[in-house]
């Protein structure tokens, strides 16, 4: 049989894209994990020698080990609230009927049409306007905690647009059958719900903690006087010589994250081959798959 | 006999759809306090705060005392251009609307090679090109600016090697308008790949085969069967990089420059240095409008072009 997607040259030219885009997406982080080892404090050619001395001096940074502690908890804190509240909202979304399902979705879907900017300013306002609401009654410091709840907004939409197409599968004969013979809604969450979307909850968090840690669009307004790690990295970049240590650490942080999203997807394949959860999908940003035939 | 056994049968009936009764109004109970919290969450930390920029824009709301009161003056003054505000929206427009639809037809293909051709290795090779995706946003920006700098990585090895003279670098790469697209669309690709993959990968393929059965050429069955299906993907995927884009004002800080100067920079600007929330309050309003109006059109020319299709 022909195959009718595509003709012999065409797939050709096509692989020749693809590959001229990895190359694309590629090359310039390559670069900078090259530069990292550069001697000099200038990030140009020539090269000076190889050294480690940029990574010694980023990681006797303190500010700036600081600064990855604070997005850390921050990450910490918001990925685990909206791991919790995404999988409250996803759970009547992909396995119930109810009437207000369509505004529902829509509403919790509408953080993603609002650029984070205007989120982050509106925040601020919100944040700033607590005391001059109840006439100085309540206070809002802007901290810490001002970011994560940020996050959780931002974060929310995505885990239900990952966890949604996972639940949509789970047999509904299964979880009938379960309170057929008597358990708990509490119990059949817990022993056919939970452990059937593991691995999605896994992924959705590992991608949910990157997104955070990573943030600087609402962190920055709603920070106040806390430092971040982008917004430290943000205001280093503006000063030439300290650039190869930020490179330095920047090169870190990226492989660590690399390892971490390479790590979860090779054991969510695992797991999903040995508990024969349908086919292999691209659950990792919850993109719906029809790999099933 | 036969009698008795039906009212007992009648009442089993009865009694169990009495059970599945009270089980429903069970589930409705359950479904109505899982939603609470996140529902919650979303009214007091994202509708309240948008509803107070509406307020803020207007004068209803202010933190600060030196302000003019409640009236649509600084509305007016946006709207009719008075201010620069409205030229710099339109500027920061065009800039994503070609940001966009460049990055678009960039990914389209590799969409469509990992969806329809690349077969078993489709999903490693997802990863491959989302990985990046992963990495540090600023750690991307920066990569370019290091590459295209006046100093930086292709300049310095240009006259290192003898390609050009010392006094003679390329200058414009680094900083400017074109320079501040170049990096906003390397920074998307890998993302907005992932709507048109899903749109495509959940096509059923028979209707290529029945278009082939039928006599359709490749091309032909790519332009009747594969895009018009992906296009709700290729929309999404627009919007993706779109919303961003328009609302960006970290990317024109670090490569901008002047020329790169952005509508988002002008809101962080008035927000930031704190000169003037009010009309910060209006451009970002007006943001968040712009992009609503856009998906709106967008829906019914999608939904249009289907019913061209039938």
């Amino acid at each position: 049989m022909i195959d009718i997607a595509t003709s012999r040259w065409a797939k050709w030219v096509l692989i020749g894209i693809f590959v001229f885009e990895i190359l694309f997406l590629y090359a310039p982080v390559t670069l900078l994990y090259i530069f990292s080892f550069n001697e000099g404090s200038v990030v140009a050619f020539p090269f000076v020698g190889f050294s480690l001395n940029w990574y010694e001096t980023a990681f006797t940074n303190r500010g700036l080990l600081l600064s990855i502690r604070t997005s850390a908890t921050i990450a910490l804190m918001s990925s685990t609230a909206s791991i919790v509240v995404g999988l409250l909202m996803a759970i009547p979304l992909a396995r119930r009927k109810f009437k207000a399902k369509t505004p529902i979705m829509a509403l919790v879907l509408s953080p993603l049409v609002v650029p984070h900017l205007v989120f982050g300013v509106a925040l601020l306002i919100t944040f700033r306007s607590v005391d001059v609401l109840t006439n100085g009654v309540l206070e809002f410091p802007l901290s810490l905690p001002a970011v994560a709840i940020g996050h959780v907004v931002v974060l929310m939409p995505l885990i239900v647009l990952i966890l949604i197409p996972r639940l949509q599968r789970i047999d509904a004969h299964l979880e009938e059958a379960a309170q057929d013979l008597g358990a708990s809604g509490w119990r059949t969450f817990r022993t056919i719900i939970l452990p059937l979307i593991a691995p999605a909850l896994a992924a959705a968090y590992v991608i949910s903690f990157i997104i955070s840690f990573n943030e600087y669009a609402v962190a920055v307004f709603v920070s106040g006087p806390v430092t971040t790690f982008p917004i430290f990295v943000l205001a280093e970049l503006q000063v030439p010589v300290r650039v190869p240590q930020i490179i330095a650490i920047s090169v870190v942080v990226v492989t660590l994250s690399l390892l971490v999203v390479v790590g979860a997807e090779i054991m969510r394949r695992v797991f999903e081959r040995r508990y024969r959860v349908l086919s292999q999908t691209a659950g990792l940003l919850g993109v719906a798959d029809a790999d099933t035939e | 006999m036969v009698s008795e056994i039906n009212t007992s049968e009648k009442t089993v009936t009865s009694e169990k759809e009495g059970r599945v009764a009270s089980l429903a109004r069970r589930r409705h109970r359950v479904t109505r306090s899982l939603l609470a919290l996140p529902l919650g969450w979303l009214v007091l930390f994202f509708i309240i705060p948008v509803s107070l920029v509406v307020a803020y824009s207007v004068g209803i709301l202010e933190t600060f005392t030196k302000e003019e009161g409640v009236s649509l003056e600084t509305w007016r003054i946006f709207l009719t251009g008075e201010n620069v505000y409205m030229l710099l929206f339109i500027k920061s427009f065009r800039m994503a609307l070609i940001v966009a639809v460049v990055v678009v037809i960039l990914a389209y293909p590799i969409a469509y090679f990992l969806a329809m051709i690349a077969d078993k290795y489709k999903y490693s090779l997802l990863l491959l090109m989302i990985a990046p995706f992963m990495t540090n946003f600023f750690m991307r920006v920066m990569a370019w600016k290091v590459l295209l700098g006046r100093q930086g990585v292709l300049n310095s090895f240009l006259i290192w090697s003898g390609l050009r003279d010392e006094g003679n670098p390329i200058e414009g790469l680094a900083f400017g308008e074109i320079p501040v697209m170049i990096v906003l669309g390397y920074v998307w690709i890998p993302f907005v790949m992932l709507p048109m993959f899903a749109a495509m990968i959940s096509m059923d393929r028979r209707l290529l085969e029945a278009a082939a059965d039928l006599g359709a050429s490749r091309w032909r069955a790519f332009w009747k069967v594969t895009f018009p299906l992906s296009l709700p993907g290729v929309v999404a995927s627009f919007f993706f990089v779109f919303i961003p884009t328009i609302g960006e004002f970290v990317v024109p800080k670090l490569v901008g420059g002047t020329k790169g100067y952005m509508f988002g920079s002008a809101i962080d600007d008035l927000f930031g240095m704190g000169l003037d929330w009010r009309t910060g309050s209006v451009l970002s309003l007006w943001l968040v409008m712009a992009v609503f109006i856009l998906a709106l059109l967008f829906m019914r020319l999608v939904r249009f072009g289907r019913l061209a299709e039938s």
